[in-house]
């Protein structure tokens, strides 16, 4: 006969009611907490506020406001092509930046997260050194690579390989090369954080149930690392939309994004009313952004923990 | 004998590059058909990468492996056919108990209904058959290794590996699951090596019981074997405890040790050269210093001291003594029904069968 012996949980004494009249009183807790919180209610909530009232005022040309409740803004918006295509535009470039520096990100996230070497740190530190070069130096530093004169034109002209330049900057195809590069060590850091599940036991379980290496990548490897996916993805989706001197400078004028609209119509046309319903716009994508992103992950994590 | 081994490991070898020693060094194994052999040793003794190269798990630099009288060692992991537990139970975290069980399976295209009634049967052995369709999350410890033995069992592996698997788990649940996979093992008859550093495992569920130390097999033998005939020092106080002697050797079988004089000593395969003995404290008797009840020691050939109770352990089933005799103090055990509770300071004689003082290889 097997004897099998349970595990019971730790028994938790009963609370004690607390005697006497509950003293109302702020815990300690909220003191900790006021410091940030005043700082997001006057440096956010309050300047959000305004910007969604902002929205509702009236554009009178020449950089006249008029204070109004009107949805003129909104309906210029919705209603004017233009902006749909810049929407367009925006979200594209935040799927294709997110989709492409996962690609690059993940294999070297797995790397890291994975090596057992004595470098570790070291190569951690190289993989997300570009971090301490603002991304403006860095988009002037592909500018001079991928122009119709730059590194890449030239080598492929020199080498007889092109006959004419090919168009790598003032696109979209530039915009999301250069993103790519500026976004790849926040990838790196979201996922090889997220990495912490994998375990190389589990893989040579699979190995040793009869799994090839394909098999064990797409049945145990993936699964295990989509949470930290799913945050790089995130994570770089929202700054690119958000993303505003790259596609500026690198776009040359011919790629539009919400970011730079919004710009354009705050400080040159003084639209501010259009500019407010523009951000407006613009935190809704991140708000849908965002509970995607909560959906497939409570989806991933229930799956993984098994509630 | 070594024909009709099952699995059989020669000259085994592991380097790593920028070490000297090597962490596995030559070593010869051999495994029966049906038969659980314990590589037994301290941390770092090589006895997990020894499993692990079994395994696939870990190329070696040198050596052969066979299992069934096919040479294995080029054969890449997933071809082995091997069940192997680990100490992290290593169980797929987004899957549930059925479908961690069910991998193996599905990668040997075992077809659905068959995997359905294998997967059934095999958590009925385990006695997780109500937790099928749980998380293994939400899974205990023990029920979270039974599982992992169950995935490794339901393939029908041509060895299972298991690699400190009970470790990870709290005493009480290390024995009772100790007990279940040893009969879960012989009633599959599947041919197993088991890892542990824990000397009571080994003993208590192998077949043969292979002792390591530092990247070298020290002894190999049945658990009574190991216990009652170690080779070495090492092996005598690695496993369970041991009174050792300095020892001159003299012809004969005897030998000479300051305070006791000669002693005749246990037949051994290289007398000349050893310079310690060793006995177990269960070989050893003790009675009280009166002469009736020493007067049960008069029999020819048994060597009796005097000595004085230096202190007393009383475990309920077990007492253990430590004896000062000659110089030496001795540990001796005995069994608590057997005799009156002797304390502390108490003139005793002990005594023990020559048979049971044994020389011991460096």
């Amino acid at each position: 006969m097997m004897t099998s012996v349970s595990e019971s949980p730790p028994r938790v004494p009963p609370t004690t009611p607390p005697v006497g009249r509950p003293r109302r009183r702020i815990s300690g807790i909220w003191w900790l907490i006021l410091p940030g919180l005043l700082i997001l209610t006057f440096s956010y909530f309050v300047p959000m506020l305004w910007v969604v009232r902002m929205a509702f005022n009236r554009f009178i040309g020449g950089g006249g406001i008029e204070l109004t409740f009107s949805f003129d803004s909104f309906l210029e918006v919705f209603t004017d092509p233009y902006y749909f295509k810049v929407a367009g535009t925006t979200l594209a470039l935040g799927c294709w930046v997110a989709a492409l520096t996962i690609v690059v990100a993940y294999p070297l996230s797995l790397f890291l997260a994975r090596t057992t070497s004595k470098y570790k740190a070291l190569l951690t530190m190289f993989a997300i050194a570009p971090m301490l070069v603002s991304s403006v130096a860095r988009t002037y530093g592909w500018m001079v690579v991928l122009g119709n004169q730059g590194l890449i034109n030239t080598v492929l002209g020199g080498l007889g390989l092109t006959d004419r330049p090919i168009q790598l900057s003032n696109n979209f195809t530039g915009v999301v090369i250069a993103l790519v590069q500026i976004f790849l060590p926040y990838a790196v850091l979201a996922m090889s954080s997220g990495f912490g599940r994998l375990n190389t036991d589990l893989e040579q379980a699979a190995a040793s149930l009869g799994a090839n290496r394909i098999t064990r990548f797409v049945r145990i490897t993936l699964p295990l690392t989509l949470p930290g996916v799913l945050t790089a993805a995130l994570l770089v989706f929202v700054l690119t939309i958000s993303a505003y001197v790259t596609p500026r400078l690198i776009g040359g004028g011919r790629v539009f994004v919400l970011a730079a609209e919004i710009y354009d119509q705050a400080t040159n046309q003084l639209n501010w009313p259009l500019a407010a319903a523009l951000s407006i716009v613009l935190i809704v994508i991140f708000g849908v952004a965002i509970s995607l992103y909560q959906i497939l992950q409570k989806r991933v994590e229930r799956r993984m923990s098994g509630l | 004998m070594a024909d009709s081994n099952f699995l059989d490991v020669r000259g085994l070898r592991k380097e790593y590059p920028g070490t000297t020693a090597p962490a596995v060094a030559d070593i010869d194994l051999g495994v029966r058909e049906g038969d659980l052999l314990a590589l037994l040793g301290p941390s770092g003794c090589g006895k997990t990468t020894t499993l692990r190269m079994i395994a696939g798990l870990i190329d070696p630099t040198a050596g052969t492996i066979e299992v069934g009288g096919r040479d294995v060692t080029k054969v890449p992991v997933h071809k082995r056919g091997m069940g192997m537990v680990f100490q992290s139970f290593a169980l797929f975290p987004h899957l549930d108990v059925s479908a961690n069980v069910s991998f193996g399976l599905e990668m040997r295209g075992v077809k659905s209904a068959e995997r359905r009634a294998r997967i059934t049967a095999v958590l009925e052995r385990v006695e997780l058959g109500h937790l099928a369709d749980r998380r293994v999350g939400q899974l205990s410890g023990g029920q979270q290794q039974r599982v992992a033995l169950a995935r490794a069992l339901v393939v029908d592996p041509t060895l299972l590996l298991l690699d400190e698997p009970l470790s990870a788990l709290d005493a009480k649940l290390r024995e009772s699951l100790r007990v279940q996979i040893r009969e879960i093992q012989q009633a599959s008859g599947t041919t197993s090596v088991f890892v542990t550093h824990d000397q009571d495992e080994a003993l208590s569920m192998a077949d043969r019981v292979a002792v390591m130390n530092n990247g070298i097999v020290a002894q190999v033998g049945t658990p009574a074997e190991i216990y009652e005939r170690p080779s070495s020092i090492f092996v005598a106080t690695f496993i369970g405890r041991a009174n050792l002697f300095d020892v001159n050797s003299l012809a004969g079988g005897v030998v000479d040790v300051a305070g006791f004089g000669k002693l005749a000593v246990a037949a051994s395969p290289s007398p000349h050269t050893s310079t310690t003995a060793m006995i177990r404290p269960q070989a050893i008797t003790v009675v009280p210093g009166d002469e009736t009840a020493a007067q049960s020691l008069s029999t020819p050939g048994r060597p009796v001291f005097d000595g004085v109770v230096r202190s007393t352990s009383y475990t309920g089933d077990q007492i253990a003594y430590r004896v000062d005799v000659a110089g030496t103090t001795l540990d001796v055990e005995t069994s608590a029904s057997a005799a009156r509770l002797l304390a502390q300071g108490d003139r005793v004689r002990v005594s023990w069968l020559s048979d049971d003082l044994r020389l011991l290889g460096e």
